[in-house]
C-alpha cells in the first residue's frame, strides 16, 4: 500500500479514527494497523518480519547479563545474515562466480526465487541500532512485545525510513495512551502529507518520465545532455525520498508521534560533511553511530580517519541496494569526505580560512559542491558501470558553451528547481513567520479553497499505474 | 480545524458537481483519445456518457465506428481519420447520418467490439447504425497473443460473465491475472466512486486544454508520411512478430476460433440492423510473397464467404486502395482514408 494511493487514505483515515476514538486501545490499533499494512506485501515477508522481530526481542533480554556479549553478537549476526540472504546473496554469488570462473548459481534454486522483502534494510538497521543500544545500556530493554511491534514496524517509516532510534520512539509508544488530540499536530500532520504527496506526485515521478529516458540512452547522451539528466535525477530522488520522508513525519504527527527529521533541503550544501548533516540524516548518523565509530572514528590517527570514512561510506552505498555501482557512489562519497578533510588541513595552514565564511565563498562553495552531488547521482543511477563512466567522462570533457540551444529549456526547468529548493529552505527557516502570516492575511475559507486546489492538482497528476518510491527498493 | 470543514465542503462540490463541467472536445476529438483511454480504459465510461447525452440532446442520427488501429485511422491525426472524413461527407450531402461517433482503438479485438456494444446498450447508445472492421490476423491461430479481448476484460467480466468465463483461458495464457482480494475491491469502489477519481484524467486533459502555455500537438501515433518515404519499414515488417499476422494456414472458422466466436455474438447482437463489416487492405507492394500466397488468398476468400452469407453490408478492401496511399502494410495515409471513406459511403447509398 503505497502513501499516495486513495486506499492508504482510506487506511489512514479509518486508523486515526479508531486510535482517537478509543485511547486504551491505541497501542493495539497501531500493532494491527502496521500488521495490515505490511501484510499486504505478502504473507512471507510478514512470517519473516515477525519472525525477526520475535527472535530480536527475545534476544534482547540477554543483552544486559552476564553473556550479553554472546547475545549481542548472535543477534546482529541473525539480522545481518536475514539481510544478506534477500539483499546480498545474489550479488555475492555472482561476483564469486566472475572472479572464481566457476558457476556457483544453479537456476531454480532457493536463492534465484528469494524476493527482497520491502523496507528490509531499514528495519535491519533501526533493529541493530536498538540492539547495540540496548547493549550499551543506553537505553533499557524492552519487555513488552507488542510495543517493541509497534516500535518496529509503524507503518508511517516502516519502509523508507526514518531509521527511528529507541530512545526517541520507544518512550513514546509507551506512553501513546497520554497522546490527546492536539489541532496543532494534526495541521502539521495534514500539512507535511499533502507536501510530501505534491512533491511525490507532482514532481518526482512527472522528472522521473525525464530522467528514466535520459539514462535509458545513457551511452549515447552528449556531455550537455548527460549533465542535464544528472541533474534531473538529483532533483527526482530528492523530491521522491524527501515526499517519503516528510509524510512518514506527517503521518507521525497525526498519531501524535515525533519521528526524526530526514532531509533538510541538502543541495545547499557547501561541501560533502554537510551533505550528510542535509542527506537522509538517520542513515548517516546511524552509520556515523554503529559503522564509523566502531571502527575507530577519529581517535586512531588521520590515515585510519579517512581509511574508516571511506569503509563507512562504501558500505553506506551497498545498504541501498546488492550492485557495485551502489558502491562505487559510496565510494565517491568517502572520497570527497577525505577531499574535504585534506581541503579544511589546507585552508588550516593558509591565511583563506578568514574568507571561508564570506557569502561569496559561501555561495562558490554551493556551486562547486552541487555538481559534485550530481555527478555523483550518476553511478546510483546507472546499474552499468561502464555506461556510466561514458557518462561522466563526457561530463568532464564538455565544453560548457558549446550547448545546444535546445537543451535551453531543460536548464531553465533544473535553474527553476534549483530555485524552488532554495525556496523550500528558506520557507523551513521562517516556518513560524509564515505560518502567522499565511493564517493572518487568508481566512480559513480561502485557505479551505487553496488546500482543495492542491488536491485537486495531486489526484489529477496521479499515475493510473502507481510509481513506488524509489528507497522502497532498498 | 475549521479548514478542515471548509475543504470537506469543498471536496463535497466537487464530487457532485465535476462531471457537469468536464467538457467532451479534449477527449474526444472526432475519436477517443488514445493515450488518455491507453492509461485507464475506463474513461471510456466518461466519453460514453457524454455522448449519450448529446444524442439525446440532439435526437438526430448517428453512425458508430469501431474497431482496431484501421479504424481508429492511424498512425495519422484526427482530422484525417475514417471518422472525420464520413461526417463531413455525410453532412456535405446531409444523405446520411449527421454524426459520426468512432469509439474504435487500436489493439481492439472482436472481443473488445463485443464488449464495447454490450457497453453502448448499458449507456442508452443504439447500434442501429454501425461500422466495424476485422482484419487478417484477427482470424490467425493464437499463439498465445494477442489476446481475444486486449483492453476491455474487466467490462465483458461485468457485462457477459458467461463469455467471459468462456474466453479467460485465453486470456491466461496471455498473462491476464484478475485482482482479487479485499483491498482489490476496495480499491475499485474508490476509483469508482470518488469523482476526482474517476474523472481525474479528464480534468487534466480539460485544464491543460485551457492553459495557453500548453501547446499540445495533434495526437498522432507516430510517423504518417506514405510508407516509401519510410526507411528501414521493410526490414522491420519481415520481423516474426509482422509475419506471424499473414501465416497462410488455413483459419480455423469455428466457435473455437476465439475470433469467430466474438463475431457470431457481434453478428447476434446486430440482427436487424444496418451493420457494415470491412476488412482493410495489404499493401501489396511491401508484403508480397504474403499477399500472394495461395493460402493466404484462401484464407481472405473463408472470410469472405463468411460475411457474404452474413446480413451485413461487408467490404473487403484488399487492391481496392491503391499502395500509394498507405503509410506501411496495413495503415493508410490521410487521403488513403478519405479514399476508404468514399467507398464506405458509396456502399452504404447502394445499400439504401
Amino acid at each position: 500500500m503505497l502513501f499516495q494511493t486513495p486506499e492508504f487514505i482510506l487506511f489512514l483515515g479509518i486508523t486515526l479514527l479508531i486510535y482517537y476514538k478509543f485511547p486504551n486501545l491505541r497501542l493495539y490499533t497501531l500493532g494491527f494497523a502496521n500488521l495490515l499494512f505490511y501484510g499486504v506485501v505478502g504473507l512471507g515477508a510478514v512470517i519473516l518480519f515477525l519472525g525477526i522481530i520475535t527472535i530480536s526481542y527475545l534476544l534482547s533480554f540477554g543483552l544486559q547479563g552476564k553473556y550479553k556479549k554472546i547475545f549481542i553478537w548472535i543477534a546482529i549476526l541473525i539480522n545481518v545474515a536475514n539481510l544478506i540472504l534477500f539483499q546480498y546473496s545474489i550479488l555475492l554469488l555472482t561476483s564469486l562466480e566472475q572472479l572464481l570462473a566457476i558457476e556457483l548459481i544453479i537456476k531454480n534454486t532457493l536463492v534465484t526465487h528469494l524476493i527482497l522483502p520491502i523496507g528490509i534494510s531499514f528495519y535491519t538497521f533501526q533493529m541493530i541500532a536498538y540492539l547495540v543500544d540496548v547493549y550499551q545500556e543506553k537505553i533499557e530493554v524492552c519487555k513488552s512485545w507488542l510495543t517493541f511491534w509497534v516500535f518496529m514496524s509503524f507503518f508511517g517509516q516502516l519502509i523508507a525510513g526514518p531509521i527511528m532510534r529507541g530512545k526517541d520512539l520507544i518512550p513514546q509508544v509507551q506512553k501513546l495512551k497520554t497522546i490527546v488530540l492536539d489541532d496543532a499536530n494534526l495541521k502539521l500532520g495534514a500539512g507535511l502529507f499533502l507536501l510530501g504527496l505534491f512533491k511525490k506526485v507532482v514532481l518526482a515521478d512527472n522528472l522521473a518520465i525525464y530522467a528514466d529516458l535520459a539514462f535509458q540512452h545513457g551511452a549515447s547522451l552528449t556531455g550537455p545532455e548527460a549533465w542535464i539528466a544528472a541533474f534531473v535525477y538529483t532533483f527526482q530522488i530528492y523530491f521522491d525520498f524527501s515526499a517519503y520522508s516528510e509524510m512518514a513525519l506527517g503521518i507521525g504527527y497525526l498519531f501524535g508521534i515525533k519521528l526524526a527529521v530526514n532531509f533538510k533541503t541538502p543541495y545547499i550544501s557547501r561541501n560533502p560533511t554537510e551533505f550528510w548533516r542535509r542527506w537522509h540524516i538517520t542513515l548517516s548518523t546511524w552509520i556515523r553511530d554503529y559503522i564509523y565509530i566502531p571502527l575507530g572514528g577519529s581517535r586512531k590517527g588521520e590515515n585510519r580517519q579517512y581509511a574508516n570514512l571511506f569503509m563507512a561510506m562504501t558500505i553506506s552505498g551497498l545498504w541501498h541496494g546488492a550492485a557495485w555501482n551502489f558502491a562505487i557512489w559510496g565510494m565517491y562519497h568517502g572520497a570527497l569526505l577525505i577531499g574535504h578533510k585534506f581541503y579544511l588541513k589546507f585552508l588550516d595552514k593558509t591565511s583563506l580560512k578568514k574568507f571561508a565564511n564570506n557569502i561569496w565563498s559561501k555561495l562558490i562553495s554551493i556551486a562547486i559542491f552541487f555538481p559534485l552531488v550530481a555527478l555523483g547521482w550518476v553511478f546510483f543511477r546507472q546499474g552499468d558501470i561502464t555506461v556510466a563512466t561514458q557518462m561522466i567522462n563526457k561530463m568532464l570533457t564538455t565544453n560548457p558553451l558549446a550547448v545546444d540551444s535546445s537543451l535551453y529549456k531543460y536548464i531553465l526547468l533544473i535553474l527553476g528547481l534549483y530555485f524552488a529548493h532554495v525556496l523550500e529552505y528558506i520557507a523551513i527557516k521562517n516556518q513560524d513567520k509564515i505560518t502567522q502570516l499565511w493564517h493572518k492575511i487568508l481566512p480559513a475559507p480561502l485557505r479551505g479553497i487553496f488546500y482543495t486546489i492542491i488536491i485537486v492538482i495531486i489526484v489529477i497528476f496521479l499515475k493510473n499505474e502507481t510509481s513506488a518510491f524509489i528507497y522502497f527498493q532498498f | 480545524m475549521r479548514v478542515f470543514r471548509y475543504i470537506v465542503v469543498y471536496m463535497l462540490i466537487i464530487q457532485f458537481t465535476l462531471p457537469l463541467f468536464l467538457q467532451l472536445n479534449p477527449i474526444y476529438d472526432y475519436r477517443m483519445n488514445y493515450d488518455l483511454v491507453k492509461d485507464n480504459t475506463e474513461n471510456i465510461d466518461f466519453i460514453l456518457d457524454k455522448i449519450s447525452r448529446q444524442i439525446k440532446a440532439s435526437e438526430g442520427d448517428y453512425v458508430i465506428i469501431l474497431g482496431d488501429s484501421v479504424g481508429f485511422s492511424g498512425p495519422g491525426p484526427s482530422t484525417q481519420s475514417i471518422g472525420y472524413f464520413l461526417e463531413k461527407q455525410a453532412q456535405e450531402e446531409s444523405a446520411l447520418a449527421a454524426k459520426v461517433y468512432n469509439l474504435s482503438m487500436p489493439a481492439m479485438q472482436t472481443g473488445d467490439i463485443y464488449t464495447m456494444l454490450l457497453k453502448l446498450d448499458e449507456k442508452g447508445i443504439a447500434t442501429d447504425k454501425l461500422i466495424f472492421n476485422v482484419i487478417y490476423a484477427g482470424f490467425v491461430a493464437r499463439n498465445p497473443d494477442p489476446p481475444p479481448v486486449f483492453w476491455l476484460k474487466e467490462e465483458l467480466k461485468r457485462l457477459d460473465k458467461e463469455a467471459y468465463d468462456h474466453i479467460y483461458p485465453a486470456l491466461s495464457a496471455n498473462g491476464y491475472k484478475e485482482e482479487k482480494g479485499i483491498l482489490a475491491a476496495i480499491k475499485r469502489i474508490l476509483w469508482d466512486k470518488i469523482a476526482l477519481l474517476k474523472y481525474k484524467d479528464v480534468l487534466k486533459l480539460n485544464t491543460f486544454s485551457y492553459l495557453p502555455f500548453i501547446n499540445e500537438e495533434a495526437e498522432t501515433l507516430g510517423d504518417f508520411r506514405p510508407w516509401y518515404e519510410k526507411e528501414g519499414l521493410a526490414e522491420m515488417l519481415q520481423e516474426p512478430e509482422y509475419l506471424n499476422s499473414f501465416l497462410d494456414t488455413p483459419f480455423d472458422m469455428s466457435k473455437n476460433n476465439p475470433q469467430i466466436f466474438f463475431l457470431e455474438k457481434i453478428l447476434e447482437h446486430q440482427k436487424g440492423k444496418d451493420t457494415l463489416v470491412y476488412i482493410g487492405g495489404t499493401n501489396t507492394e511491401l508484403m508480397p510473397e504474403q499477399v500472394n500466397a495461395p493460402g493466404y488468398k484462401d484464407n481472405l476468400a473463408q472470410i469472405d464467404n463468411y460475411f457474404m452469407e452474413r446480413e451485413v453490408t461487408y467490404i473487403n478492401f484488399q487492391n481496392k486502395i491503391d499502395n500509394q496511399y498507405f503509410t506501411d502494410h496495413v495503415h493508410l495515409t490521410g487521403e488513403g482514408y478519405q479514399k476508404m471513406v468514399q467507398i464506405i459511403y458509396a456502399k452504404i447509398n447502394e445499400g439504401d
